[in-house]
Order: structure tokens, then sequence, then C-alpha cells
């Protein structure tokens, strides 16, 4: 229980840290770490339940979320060069907000923890939060590519979720899902490197010629 | 077996047409591919609609009951129109130089594929691999939608693929807790995402986490489909998309994925929540309709103006299933079966119109009925068929839908829907009015020759139109059949 703890803890800081990460790479990285720590909290939960089905799921999770994903972002980062996020307000105000709709997420989940089990009461409130700071990371940013990360980071909160209040959802959903976001982040990246090529930047704000 | 080959044909066609060594083979094959989809779309749905029971394939992963039929027939209808309209509309983009000619191939692949998707959401029975097929429709479709590489129609992709996967991951983490709520009804073990299951588990589902989860999914889905306030997307896509891609988009896409909003719909209608999905359905769609009135009214761009019309259809069809009721869901049906048609065959007058005039801006399209008799006729009919004038089909469905609110004594809902209906008739009248009777300019050159792409436009204009005046029995009761599947009856 300790290490679950532990394994929350450093799931919810990373998708802080991603979100405070100026340089996309460094960006990739700790989402690619992320992964790895959702894989080990699922590969607990595995131990924990004796469901032998979830070590598939690991193995899954650390392939296609922990490298394939990572790899294939960091491969557009040497492409298209390294740019320097320049969020949409100031590092400092972001994280504030993130924090705010994190302690929410905490307040607002802790009114319905009494009815599962103390494992789902600990996890349920750090994925709805991991959710939430994923999205602050693509609303907050402007670059594509760090837009991705904020999609991946709530990915991974919503992987928690999944796993904190059903165990594991049936293996073929679960495959489609990462299957999904695999194929997610090669098209995402190529219209990263597009933008890039035909715009001149990968600053999202300067997409702006379509209104009304 | 032939669930497995409408699934498989898609792709074939996709990668035959892809492999192909020049564009006419290219052409063909994918022409002869929606040709071959089209069939085996109907050997599908046309025994279900026929009240042949329901089908099911693969140990029960696949299933096709009437509503699932009734989608399948749009799909496979309208994906025909738009691969074999591709061919004729893909070449005038060659000879314009829009695109490297040799990306074609990608074109057809990513068409065929996009199909397919939209084929495995309405066919598969589990509600989680409904998920992963929506999210791929997004995915493939993207690349549909930039696929010419201009600035707005990356602009456009960018913002849809962004958007739509946020979107949609709402729709996940209500899938998830649907699956939470079937654990809690039917022990640890019982969890599933098999809709079947989850019908028959519905009355002893908890409230709160099915009221939480529906909420999830109309927002997610409802991105999706194109309900305000989630539609941002949507002008931008349909407009920069190539006109085949559009009438994809608008005439099925957006039905799929109010098809994953109904089907949850049917669990929580069929659990202790009750009415719940019902109303929040009934306020989407209104506040949709109302939306899209006065961004119909100020559009300047032909192809925005169609996309703001499809944002106040699936209001429309949102608010038929919102009244419930055996009148207002039969009325939603047949407007879905109306709206893909009609908007469709609109998209590829408005794809005809701009390599004509060179502009999609409508201030700029003038005497298209001189210039272009046989599609400025057909846009004229259009603008009336889709603001719901009779004689035509979705007159008869908007009328459904509006007569069964009326019965219910929901006065508000039903007056407003009725004021946004008759503004947006008279902005799309004049405007179409306009575009097609106005005066010629003289750089326009003037006279159509009749292809047989014209067909194409043709055919469904006057379907929707002999759909207004009579109403073949076969059809009459296979809606029936799918308002029962949607009823819960």
């Amino acid at each position: 229980m300790e290490l679950y703890g532990l394994l929350l803890t450093i799931l919810l800081v990373l998708a802080f840290l991603v979100l405070h990460s100026r340089r996309p790479a460094a960006g990739v990285v700790l989402v690619g770490t992320q992964s790895m720590a959702l894989a080990l909290t699922a590969a607990w939960w595995g131990r924990e339940q004796g469901l032998w089905e979830m070590y598939l799921a690991v193995l899954f999770i650390v392939a296609v979320k922990g490298l394939a994903i990572p790899w294939v972002l960091l491969r557009a980062v040497r492409r298209t060069g390294s740019h320097l996020e320049q969020g949409v307000w100031g590092p400092n105000a972001l994280l504030l907000v993130a924090a705010a709709l994190v302690a929410l997420a905490f307040y607002t989940t802790s009114r319905w923890t009494g009815t599962f089990g103390p494992e789902t009461g600990l996890a349920l409130p750090v994925a709805i939060g991991v959710v939430l700071v994923g999205l602050v990371v693509m609303v907050g940013k402007r670059l594509a590519l760090t837009q991705v990360l904020g999609l991946l980071v709530m990915e991974n909160g919503l992987f928690l979720t999944a796993l904190a209040m059903t165990g594991s959802l049936p293996v073929l959903v679960e495959m489609g899902i990462l299957f999904d976001a695999l194929v997610g982040a090669v098209i995402m990246t190529m219209f990263c490197a597009r933008i890039n090529d035909t715009f001149a930047t990968q600053d999202t704000s300067k997409l702006s010629t379509l209104k009304g | 077996m032939k669930l497995i080959w409408l699934l498989l044909i898609p792709i074939l066609a996709g990668a035959a047409s892809a492999a192909a060594p020049d564009r006419r083979l290219a052409h063909w094959l994918s022409g002869l591919g929606s040709a071959l989809t089209f069939l085996a779309g109907m050997l599908v749905a046309l025994p279900v609609l026929a009240g042949a029971g329901v089908a099911r394939e693969a140990g029960g992963l696949f299933r096709v009951d009437a509503l699932s039929a009734l989608l399948v027939a749009v799909i496979v209808i309208v994906g025909a129109m738009a691969a074999l309209y591709s061919a004729g509309y893909m070449e005038k983009e060659v000879a314009e130089g829009v695109f490297d000619p040799r990306r074609l191939k990608w074109y057809y692949l990513w068409l065929h594929v996009f199909i397919f998707t939209m084929l495995l959401t309405v066919t598969v029975d589990n509600l989680g691999l409904m998920w992963v097929a929506i999210e791929a429709t997004t995915l493939v479709s993207a690349l549909l939608v930039g696929f010419t590489h201009q600035r707005a129609s990356l602009e456009a992709a960018w913002k849809y693929i962004i958007i739509c996967t946020v979107g949609i991951g709402f729709a996940l983490l209500g899938t998830i807790l649907t699956f939470a709520a079937a654990q809690q009804a039917l022990g640890e073990a019982g969890g599933t995402l098999d809709w079947t299951a989850l019908v028959e588990a519905a009355p002893s589902l908890p409230v709160g986490l099915v009221k939480l989860a529906f909420i999830f999914i109309l927002v997610g889905y409802g991105t999706k489909a194109g309900l305000a306030p989630m539609h941002t997307w949507l002008p931008d896509a349909h407009s920069q998309a190539p006109s085949p891609v559009s009438a994809l988009l608008s005439g099925v896409l957006l039905n799929c994925a109010l098809y994953g909003i109904v089907r949850f719909h049917i669990i929580v209608s069929g659990s202790p929540a009750g009415d719940f999905s019902a109303n929040l359905l009934l306020l989407f769609g209104l506040v949709s309709m109302g939306l899209a009135v006065p961004f119909v009214l100020t559009q300047q761009d032909i192809k925005r103006m169609l996309a703001y019309s499809s944002v106040e259809h699936m209001g429309i069809m949102a608010v038929g299933f919102g009244f419930g009721g055996p009148l207002a869901v039969y009325g939603a049906l047949l407007h879905l079966v109306n709206h893909a048609l009609t908007k469709a065959m609109l998209f590829l007058v408005a794809g005809n119109l701009a390599h004509r005039y060179h502009t999609r801006q409508m201030a700029r399209i003038k005497g298209a009925a001189q210039a272009m008799p046989v599609t400025g006729t057909l846009l004229l009919l259009g603008a009336f068929a889709i603001t719901g004038s009779p004689p035509f089909g979705l007159f008869a469905s908007e009328f459904s839908v509006l007569t069964a609110g009326f019965h219910q004594g929901r006065l508000i809902p039903a007056v407003l829907f009725l004021l946004f209906i008759a503004v947006i008739f008279a902005g799309f009248a004049y405007y179409a009015g306009k575009m097609a009777l106005g005066g010629l300019p003289a750089r326009i050159p003037r006279g159509e020759k009749l292809e047989w792409q014209a067909a194409l436009v043709i055919l469904p204009t006057l379907v929707v139109l002999a759909l207004g005046i009579y109403m073949p029995p076969a059809l009459d009761q296979a809606l029936e059949a799918v308002a029962g599947v949607v009823r819960g009856v």
C-alpha cells in the first residue's frame, strides 16, 4: 500500500512537471516516465488482486505508451528543431490553476470514494487530478507538440481512472485504446511537422484565420 | 460472414485504389470498391430492417439490430456518393494544382478506411470498442480534412483532431463509469461493456453513477456530433475538407457520434435514472438549434453555412430523441435519413459551385442557375429541402417532432423549435436565391455538360422529395422497428 501511494504521488508530480517544462524534448521524457509509472501502478494492482490479465496490460502500456510514443515524439522534436514553450500565461500562473483544479478534484471525489475500497479511494482523486492537469497543459500551452503532451497526460489519467474504478477493462478494449493512442500520436506528430513547415512556427496561436 | 465482408471490403477497396499505378485506375477501383461496399451494406441492413431479427457474428462481437442497420444503410449510401463523386472532383483539384497528384492514392486509402471505421462504430456491440472505433474515425478523417496541406486546411485539421480527441476523452471516462456501474450492479466479475448485457442490467444500475456517466458521454460524443456549445471544430473542418469528405462528415460522421449517444441514452432510459438523458438531449438539442441561427444568417462562406446548418439539424434530432415517444423518435430517425441525403448532396453542389466560381464566398457566387442549369436548380431545391419546406421529406420529419412536442404539452421547447427553423428558413432562402438567381458575372462561363456524376446529386434530391410525398410501407415499418429499439420496447 505504501508503494502504491508512492506511485500515485509520482504520477501526479510528473503531470505537474510536464506542465512546468518549457522544452518539448524534456516534456516527452517526462510523459514517457509517467507512462512507466502508470505501468508499475497497474502491475502493483495486478499482483494485489491476482489478476494475470493485468500483466498483459502492463506489457502493452510499457511498449506503446512508455517506449513507442515517446520515440515517435522525440523524432518529431529532432525534425522540427528545438522550440521554447511560451505558455498562454506565465508558468507560475498555470501551476496555480492546475493546483486549484487538483484540489477541486480531491474535494469532489472525496465525497463518494466512501463507496469504494481503499485502493480506489486513494487513486481516484489522483486520476481525475492528472486528467485535469493534462487539460491545463493542452489549453495553456502554445506549441503544437506540447498540446500533444497534454493529451498524453490526460490519457494516462484516464487509464488510471479505469484502473481505480474498475480494476481492469476488457483486454480487447484496452488494446484498442492503446492502438488509437499510438496511431493518434503518429498522426498528430505528422501534423506538427506539417504545421512547422507551412507556418514556419509551431505556435498554434498563429493558427487563427478560420473564424465565425 | 456478410458482416465480415462489409468491414473487409472498404479496407481492400482503399488498399487497391492506393496501389493503382495511375490515377484513372485508382478512380475506377475506388468507385468499384464503394459499389461493393454499398452492396454488402445493403445485404446486411435490409434483412434486419425488414424484420429478420438481430444479426450477430464473431461470437456476438458484432451485432446489427434495426438501429445499427439504419446507420449501415445511410453510411454505405452516402459513402458511395462521396467515393464516386471524388473521381471528378479530385481530377478538377489536380487540374487546378491544389495538391500533388501523386498523393491521390493516400486520399483514396484514407477515404475508404474512414468509411470502414464508421461501419465498425455502428456494428460492434461492445461500447468500449465503439469508443475505439469513434476515435479512429477522428484520426482518419483529420487526415482527409488536412489533405490539401493548405494553411487553412491544416489549421482546421489540427483544431479538429485536438478538440475531438479531448472531447472523446470525456466519452472514455463516461464509458469507464458505465463499466463501474455494471460492476456495482452485477458484482465485480460481472463488469461488462456489452450493450446487450447493459440494457438487460439497466434496471439495477446505480442512479448516481449512471447519471454521471451519461453527462460525460453527452459532452464527449456530443463534441463529435457537433452539438453546441462543443461544436467549434465543425465549421472549420467541414469548410476546409474536400467537398466529398465534407459530405461524409456532415451526412454520416455526425450521425455515428449521435448513434453513440443514443446507445447510452437507451441504457439510461431503462435505468432508475429514467428521463435524465432525454431531458439533457432536449436541452442540448435546443441550444444547438438556437446557436446555429445567428451563424447561418451571417455566414459568407457557403460550406460554413452548410456546416452550421448541420449543427442545427443535429439539434433537431437530439430534440426528437429528447421528446421521446413513438412519434418524436420516428421523426428524429426519419430526419437522420433525410438530413444525411440532403446535406451530402448540398456539399457536392457546393463543390461544383466552388470549382466554377473559384470561390466559396456566397457574395461572389451569382446566377448559378444560368451558369450551371443543373447545379443551380439543385442548389435551390436543396436549400428548400434542407430548411424543411413542403413537399420535401425534411418537412415531414420536422413536423413529426414538432407535433409530438405539442402533444406532450411541452410548449416552450416546441415554440422555440418552430421559431428557430422559421428564421433559418428565411436566411437560407435568401442566400440560395441570390446565389442561384442573381445576375451572372461576365467572367463566369455558361453551360454545364450533363455528366454521369450529376446523378449522384439528382438521385438523393428525388428521394428526399419522394419521401415527403409518399412514405413506402417498407421504410415506414423499418423506421418503426428502429424506433422500437431506441424506445426500448
